[in-house]
């Protein structure tokens, strides 16, 4: 019963994040598109959480689509500037596929080691609590510094 | 250049913040999955991402055109580095149409790589333009960041009116004591024989008629013409205009201005300029090539400005009409105050000659019957005061978009003959 409430809630919230994800490239908004995205991955973890697919091994691919999905959708936001020329367009699609391939290395990387049995305790996750937030601290620090 | 960030960098930023802390907070570490790609992307294109070096400059193959004619405007594009996507558009000013090139163009630049882009422009419309307002946008391979480069606006195009062929010009009924290439209608030295009259003292032997003296018993000596100069005063009604798309009667009026003016002027007449409208400005006239530019450069800032104030001619200074000079009247005849100031000048004894450039092409004459009636009327109005005109010794003439210019004032010189011969 439950697993069905939740299954609906999966779906409820995958055509949410499709609407918004519509609305955000018609009306060219990209915060619509963030919250789409946001969306996309909270269905997907959602479903996750069903309990049937802990180690869901495609999940390397759900997220190189999920970034596939968001560079399109920023694309389809850049102003129209007439007729790009063709090397503009195959530059770009190297660049897509390239970017997906990397994508699905770095969920492939991240897949083994959250597969390796590693005893868990206070330690390791504080370890990784610091690991995420210095990894936070070092993004946030790029983007300040490169704007 | 100008760097900004793109809303898909913090878009990114936040997603991969929002996966690493839910991840964490969930103890869920699957969820970094999702996340880790957006994260690849943001570390790889912020250690990338650095200023391109981009430079560029317009320029233009010449700066002093004809209506109708064209001009390449090239755009030399440098970059330092490679710029995966750069955005080129270039803003043209509205009567420069783009006959052949893409604008806006998105290109690829390699790393020193030259690219030019090269438009063709077309001038439809006479004018003096600003160029060389081209926008760039530069784009990182990821695109995270986008480089913006405004070039300033420098560059210079002026658009002459397109001329008219003229054989004749009109000869003015009186000339000026200057030399020139207008035969006067007074006596004196000159090519052009006029008649023969009685010795008198102080005549040169060259001026005997023999023939006339041999059969008169007495001497006889040739008349001649002589060829003096002329002023020419070009009246242009700038009060109000009709206008139908890249057409207008200001456009016509200029583009005869801009022909009489250089026909005059090549024959060393002396040609002043009266823009009379919202803006009132003038030109003494003057003979010679600058004279002719400034007449040129004067036309190109002649523009329609909606004015209420009544104007007359007395606001003209007498220096810029000259007695005995030809005022040539370039008007849609459409403004009661530039209607009157032609009277005035007429009956201030002035030689006057009006060109109307014609708005009825411009006008919708209606569909309905009311319509037509009023159509009719206006036109009926419209004749009467041409009638007016040339009761008072005005020759009028109409001129229309598509005729030649040659005809109106064939039509007008007619006309004056016709008057002179009638005066006796």
């Amino acid at each position: 019963m439950a697993a069905s409430k939740l299954g609906w809630a999966y779906a409820a919230i995958a055509v949410g994040a499709l609407l918004v994800l519509t609305a955000g490239t018609v009306f060219r908004r990209s915060a619509l598109l963030l919250w789409a995205l946001v969306a996309l991955g909270a269905s997907y973890a959602v479903w996750l959480g069903l309990g049937t697919h802990a180690l869901d091994q495609r999940m390397p691919i759900v997220g190189a689509g999920l970034l596939l999905t968001a560079e399109l959708a920023f694309d389809s936001l850049e102003p129209e500037v007439g007729r790009p020329e063709a090397n503009v367009v195959i530059a770009r699609s190297i660049a897509l596929v390239l970017l997906v391939l990397v994508a699905v290395a770095a969920g492939a990387v991240v897949l083994i080691m959250a597969a390796i049995p590693v005893s868990g305790g206070v330690v390791v996750t504080a370890l990784g609590a610091v690991a995420a937030v210095l990894a936070l601290a070092l993004v946030t620090r790029l983007t300040a510094e490169r704007r | 250049m100008t760097r900004t960030a793109s809303p898909k960098l913090g878009a990114y930023a936040g997603l991969t913040a929002f996966g690493l802390l839910t991840a964490l907070v969930l103890g869920q570490p699957l969820i970094v999955c999702l996340a880790a790609p957006f994260a690849v992307v943001l570390a790889l294109g912020l250690l990338f991402a650095d200023d391109p070096g981009l430079e560029a400059t317009v320029s233009i193959d010449r700066d002093r055109v004809l209506e109708q004619d064209e001009v390449t405007l090239e755009v030399e594009l440098w970059a330092t580095r490679g710029v995966s996507r750069l955005d080129v558009l270039v803003r043209l000013p509205e009567w420069l149409v783009l006959e052949d090139g893409d604008n806006p163009v998105s290109l690829r630049l390699q790393a020193r790589e030259t690219r030019t882009i090269t438009l063709r422009l077309r001038a439809a419309r006479w004018g003096a333009y600003v160029l060389g307002d081209v926008l760039l946008r530069g784009q990182d391979t990821f695109g995270l960041f986008r480089y913006d480069l405004a070039l300033p606006r420098d560059l210079e195009l002026r658009v002459f009116p397109r001329e008219e062929y003229l054989r004749t010009l009109l000869r003015p009924r009186e000339t000026q004591p200057y030399v020139g290439e207008q035969v006067s209608r007074r006596r004196g030295d000159g090519i052009e024989f006029a008649d023969i009259r009685p010795f008198a003292f102080g005549d040169i032997v060259t001026r005997i008629n023999w023939r006339a003296t041999a059969r008169r018993g007495e001497l006889w000596v040739n008349d001649r013409h002589p060829e003096r100069n002329t002023d020419i005063v070009l009246f242009l009604d700038t009060f109000t205009e009709a206008r139908r798309g890249e057409a207008s009667t200001l456009d016509l009026a200029l583009r005869a201005a801009a022909t009489l003016a250089r026909g005059y002027i090549a024959k060393r007449d002396r040609v002043g300029l009266i823009s009379f409208g919202g803006n009132f400005r003038w030109l003494l006239p003057g003979t010679g090539e600058a004279q002719l530019y400034r007449i040129c450069e004067a036309l190109l800032d002649t523009r329609i400005l909606l004015h209420y104030a009544w104007r007359d001619i007395t606001i003209v200074p007498s220096r810029v009409l000259p007695p005995q000079s030809l005022v040539v009247a370039l008007t849609p005849l459409l403004d009661e105050r530039s209607i009157n100031a032609l009277f005035d000048l007429r009956a201030r004894g002035y030689d006057l000659v009006v060109f109307e450039t014609s708005p009825a092409p411009y006008v919708a004459s209606g569909k309905t019957e009311v319509e037509l009636l009023a159509f009719r009327l206006w036109e009926l109005q419209r004749e009467a005061l041409r009638e007016r005109l040339r009761q008072g010794g005005v020759a009028v003439t109409e001129w229309r978009e598509g005729e030649p210019f040659a005809v109106s004032i064939e039509e007008v010189g007619a006309f004056r003959r016709h008057a002179y011969a009638g005066r006796g």
